[in-house]
C-alpha cells in the first residue's frame, strides 16, 4: 500500500506524456486535468472512503502534469528561421554531431543560433564533428517519404526542426566542438578503421554496429535480412545489446570471484558508453544496464525493479519525447525489465528441466548456457511486441534466430575490441564468428515463411499485450514473495 | 575452482584448434586458382571489374559509386587478403571511382592507373589526395602500354592515345583489352560512339569473346559497327536496378538480340563471374 501512491504517480505521469505524444489538444487540457484532480482532492475531504478518492486524484493530477511537461518541452519561441522555411537561405553554423554516413548520402546536424538543421550531403568532401561551415540551399520542414513514419516528430525529439537537401557547403574552420567529444569520435573512427583493415565487409560494418553502435553503412539488403529475422536490434539500436552484453560478461566470468565479474561488467558498460560517444541515448541505456548489474550483485530484484521504474520516469521527465520516439530507450527499458523480473524465473524453470535430462552434468558451461538461453528468451518475449509495432514485421524466425545468434554476440564484441588492440588473429576470429551469425541471418531470411509484414500495426493490441505481461509478472512475483515468507 | 577453470580452458582450446583447421583448409581451397578470373561486380549503377590471374595478381578496374564494392570484393577475395596489386580508374566519373576512396582506406594498393583526365569533383580531388598521402605509384595509361599479369595474361591499353587533363571524361577514357591464350575481354568503360569509331579506325584487332557494353547500355554507345568489329560471344552490362537514367537502353538490348549475343546483366544476375583457362570461357 505504501508503494501504491507512488506507482499511480508514475503511471499517471507516463500516461499523460503518452497521450500527448500521440494527440495534441493544446495546453489547456493539462490545466483541466490538474484542476479536476484538485477538485476531487478537495471533495475527498467530505467523503467517507477517503483513501481511494485521494489515489484517484493523485493519478489525475499526475496525468495532467505529464501532459504539461510535454507541452513545456514542445514549446518553442517564434524564431527567425521559422519564417524562412521554403526559401533559399545562407547559414553559418557548426556541425554538432558526428556525421551519419548512409549508403547514398551523409547526414550532418548543423547548429545555427540555437536552431538545429539536418543536412543531407554527398559522401565527399568529408566533414567532421566540430567543423564550422557555411551552407546555402532551400530550408525545409522535415518531410517523410512514407506516411507510416513521421520524420518530423522523430527528429523533433532531438530538437531538429529543419532540413536541407544537398546544399552548397563551404568549409570555414575545424575544431569548434567540445574537445572531449572530438577525442571520442576520433577514437571511434580509428577503431572502425582498424576493424575495416582486418575484417572484410560487410562483417566489419556488422562488428562496428555491435561494438560501438556505428550507424555506418551496413548494406541495405543485409539490414532487411536483419529485420526479417528479428535481430535488427543488435546492430541499429545500441541500447538493447548493452544490457544483454553486460549481463553476459558477468555470466562469462562467473567462475571468477563475484566482485571481479561485476567490475568487468561495469567496466564493459563504461567502455561502451565512451566508445559510442556517450550520446544521451547511450547514457540512458548504460544507466539501465548498470541497474541490472546491481540487481545481480545484490540479489535484491524487488528494489532494483523499483529503481528501474524511477530511473525510467526521470528520463522521461528530462525529455518526454523519448517515450514514443526513442526506440533505443524503449528497447533497453524493456530488456532491463525482463532481465530483472522474468529472466530469473526462466532460469529456474530451465534448470529444473535440465536437471531431469542431465542430472550429473552441472558444468560451468552448462550453467552459462542456461543463463544465456533464459536471458534471450526473457528479453525476446518482452521486446517482440514492440519490434512488431515499430517495424511492422512479425518475425516467425525471430526466436530461433536470436537463440542461435545472441549467445555469440558478447564474445564477438569482445574479439571486436581485441581486434583494435591486437589486430590480425583476433580480427580473423571476429570474422569467423560474424560469418556464422550472418549465415544464420541469411538462412532464416531465406525462408519464405520467416516473417509476416503487417503495415501500420495499431498501438492498442501492443498495449494490451504489455498489460497482460505486467499482470503475469505480478502473479509470478507474488508467488515468490509468499514462498520466501 | 581450479578444476573448473582448466575444464573451461580445455573447451576454448579445442574451439581454437577447430577454427585453425577450418582456416587452413579455407586458405588451401581459396589459393588454388585455376585460370583467369574476371568478375563484373554487382555495385549498382556503375562499373567495378575484378581481375585475378592464376598466380594471384589482382587488379580492380573501376569501383562503382559507393562502399558496396567492399562487400562485393570480399565475396571474390579470400578474407585475409587485404591488398590489390593495381587499381585502374577508367575515367573520373563518380559511378566509376567513388568506391576507390573506401578501397584505398581498407586495402593496400601498389599502383594506380589513370586516364589523365582531371575533374573538379570533390570525389576525384579527394581520391587524388589519398593517393598522394599514401604515396602510391601513379601511371598514366596510354595506347601501346601492356600490363603483364604473368602466365601469358596481358592487359593491353587501347585508349587514350594522349593524356589530356582537359578532355571530357568519356573522350579521354581508358579502354582495355584483356588477353589470355584464345580468350579476350573488351573492357570499354563509358566509351561513346565517337571514340568507338575512332578506335575502329586505328585498330583492326578488336575481336573479343566478351564485350563489357559501354556506358551501362546507354544508347550513345555500342554502335552497330563497333559491335560488328568486336564480334563478341557474350555481352556484359554493368547496371543498377531501376536506375534514373533508364540504362540499359531498349535499342541496345534489341541490337544485341539481333546479333544473337547473350546478355548478362549485373542488375539481374548480381556479380557475373567469368573464368578462362586460355581456351574456353566458363560463366556463372
Amino acid at each position: 500500500m505504501n508503494h501504491c501512491w507512488a506507482a499511480l504517480l508514475l503511471a499517471g505521469f507516463i500516461g499523460g506524456v503518452l497521450l500527448r505524444s500521440f494527440v495534441n489538444f493544446g495546453p489547456a487540457l493539462a490545466g483541466f486535468f490538474v484542476f479536476l484532480g484538485i477538485v476531487i482532492l478537495l471533495l475527498s475531504l467530505m467523503a467517507e472512503n477517503r483513501k481511494l478518492i485521494i489515489l484517484i486524484a493523485i493519478f489525475i493530477i499526475s496525468f495532467g502534469l505529464g501532459i504539461a511537461r510535454y507541452e513545456v518541452k514542445d514549446y518553442r519561441k517564434g524564431d527567425s528561421l521559422e519564417q524562412k522555411t521554403g526559401q533559399k537561405v545562407v547559414l553559418k553554423g557548426i556541425i554538432v554531431d558526428e556525421p551519419d554516413e548512409r549508403e547514398n548520402y551523409t547526414r550532418l546536424v548543423l547548429e545555427h543560433e540555437d536552431n538545429k538543421i539536418l543536412l543531407y550531403v554527398y559522401h565527399y568532401p568529408e566533414f567532421h564533428y566540430g567543423d564550422e561551415i557555411t551552407v546555402s540551399g532551400l530550408l525545409k520542414k522535415p518531410e517523410s517519404l512514407n506516411s507510416s513514419f513521421d520524420l518530423g516528430a522523430y527528429l523533433a525529439k532531438d530538437d531538429i526542426y529543419f532540413e536541407m537537401l544537398y546544399p552548397e557547403i563551404s568549409f570555414i574552420s575545424s575544431g569548434n566542438g567540445s574537445w572531449i567529444k572530438n577525442q571520442l569520435f576520433v577514437l571511434k573512427e580509428n577503431f572502425l578503421d582498424a576493424l575495416g583493415r582486418v575484417i572484410p565487409e560487410p562483417n566489419s560494418a556488422f562488428v562496428g554496429g555491435l561494438t560501438v553502435g556505428a550507424r555506418k553503412s551496413i548494406p541495405k539488403d543485409l539490414q532487411d535480412d536483419f529485420r526479417k529475422t528479428g535481430v535488427i536490434h543488435i546492430v541499429v539500436l545500441s541500447g538493447y545489446n548493452i544490457t544483454i552484453v553486460s549481463d553476459t560478461i558477468m555470466r562469462f566470468f562467473g567462475f571468477l570471484p563475484r566482485t571481479f565479474g561485476i567490475s568487468l561488467g561495469v567496466l564493459g558498460i563504461i567502455l561502451f558508453a565512451i566508445m559510442t560517444g556517450a550520446s544521451a541515448t547511450v547514457v540512458r541505456a548504460s544507466l539501465m544496464a548498470l541497474l541490472v548489474i546491481l540487481a545481480r550483485a545484490t540479489g535484491r530484484f524487488y528494489e532494483i525493479g523499483w529503481a528501474l521504474f524511477v530511473t525510467g520516469f526521470l528520463m522521461v521527465f528530462q525529455n518526454p519525447k523519448i517515450l514514443r520516439l526513442d526506440s533505443s530507450f524503449q528497447l533497453s527499458f524493456l530488456a532491463t525489465l525482463s532481465l530483472v523480473y522474468l529472466a530469473p524465473y526462466f532460469e529456474k524453470k530451465i534448470s529444473a528441466l535440465g536437471a531431469r535430462f542431465a542430472a550429473r552434468r552441472g558444468s560451468a558451461l552448462g550453467g552459462n548456457l542456461r543463463g544465456i538461453i533464459s536471458t534471450t528468451l526473457a528479453t525476446q518475449i518482452f521486446v517482440l511486441p514492440l519490434l512488431l509495432y515499430k517495424t511492422g514485421i512479425f518475425s516467425l524466425a525471430g526466436l530461433p534466430a536470436n537463440l542461435l545468434i545472441l549467445p555469440f554476440i558478447p564474445i564477438t564484441m569482445f574479439f571486436g575490441f581485441m581486434t583494435y588492440l591486437l589486430s590480425i588473429p583476433f580480427g580473423w576470429i571476429s570474422y569467423a564468428l560474424t560469418q556464422y551469425e550472418l549465415w544464420v541471418v541469411k538462412l532464416f531470411a531465406g525462408f519464405s515463411f520467416s516473417s509476416v509484414t503487417i503495415s501500420n500495426f495499431p498501438l492498442w493490441p501492443i498495449l494490451v499485450i504489455y498489460a497482460i505481461y505486467v499482470i503475469l509478472i505480478y502473479k509470478l512475483n507474488e508467488g515468490k514473495n509468499k514462498q520466501t515468507i | 575452482m581450479k578444476e573448473k577453470i582448466s575444464k573451461q580452458f580445455r573447451y576454448y582450446f579445442l574451439g581454437l584448434l577447430l577454427l585453425t583447421a577450418i582456416f587452413v583448409w579455407y586458405a588451401v581451397f581459396k589459393e588454388e586458382r585455376r585460370g583467369l578470373e574476371v568478375d563484373f561486380l554487382d555495385v549498382g549503377q556503375g562499373d567495378a571489374i575484378f581481375i585475378q590471374a592464376p598466380n594471384g595478381n589482382q587488379i580492380l578496374l573501376d569501383s562503382g559509386p559507393n562502399k558496396k564494392v567492399l562487400t562485393e570484393l570480399s565475396k571474390v577475395m579470400p578474407f585475409y587478403d587485404r591488398s590489390l596489386d593495381m587499381i585502374i580508374e577508367s575515367h573520373p566519373d563518380n559511378d566509376h571511382i567513388a568506391g576507390f576512396v573506401d578501397v584505398l582506406k581498407k586495402y593496400n594498393v601498389s599502383a594506380v592507373v589513370e586516364s589523365g583526365v582531371e575533374t573538379n569533383t570533390p570525389v576525384y580531388q579527394g581520391l587524388k589526395n589519398i593517393i598522394k598521402e599514401k604515396n602510391i605509384q601513379k601511371i598514366l595509361a596510354k595506347r601501346g602500354m601492356r600490363i603483364n599479369l604473368g602466365d601469358g595474361i596481358y592487359l593491353d591499353i587501347l585508349l587514350p592515345i594522349v593524356n589530356n587533363p582537359n578532355f571530357s571524361p568519356h573522350d579521354g577514357m581508358v579502354v582495355l583489352k584483356l588477353n589470355y591464350g584464345q580468350n579476350s575481354f573488351m573492357l570499354t568503360g563509358d566509351m561513346e560512339n565517337k571514340m568507338e569509331k575512332y578506335l575502329i579506325s586505328i585498330d583492326d584487332n578488336l575481336t573479343s569473346d566478351v564485350l563489357k557494353i559501354g556506358h551501362h547500355g546507354s544508347k550513345t554507345s555500342t554502335s552497330e559497327t563497333f559491335l560488328g568489329y568486336v564480334n563478341p560471344e557474350y555481352a556484359v552490362i554493368s547496371v543498377g536496378q531501376d536506375n534514373k537514367y533508364g540504362h540499359p537502353n531498349q535499342e541496345i538490348l534489341d541490337r544485341l538480340n539481333q546479333f544473337g549475343i547473350p546478355i548478362f546483366r549485373t542488375d539481374e544476375k548480381g556479380t557475373i563471374k567469368i573464368a578462362s583457362d586460355g581456351e574456353s570461357l566458363h560463366i556463372d
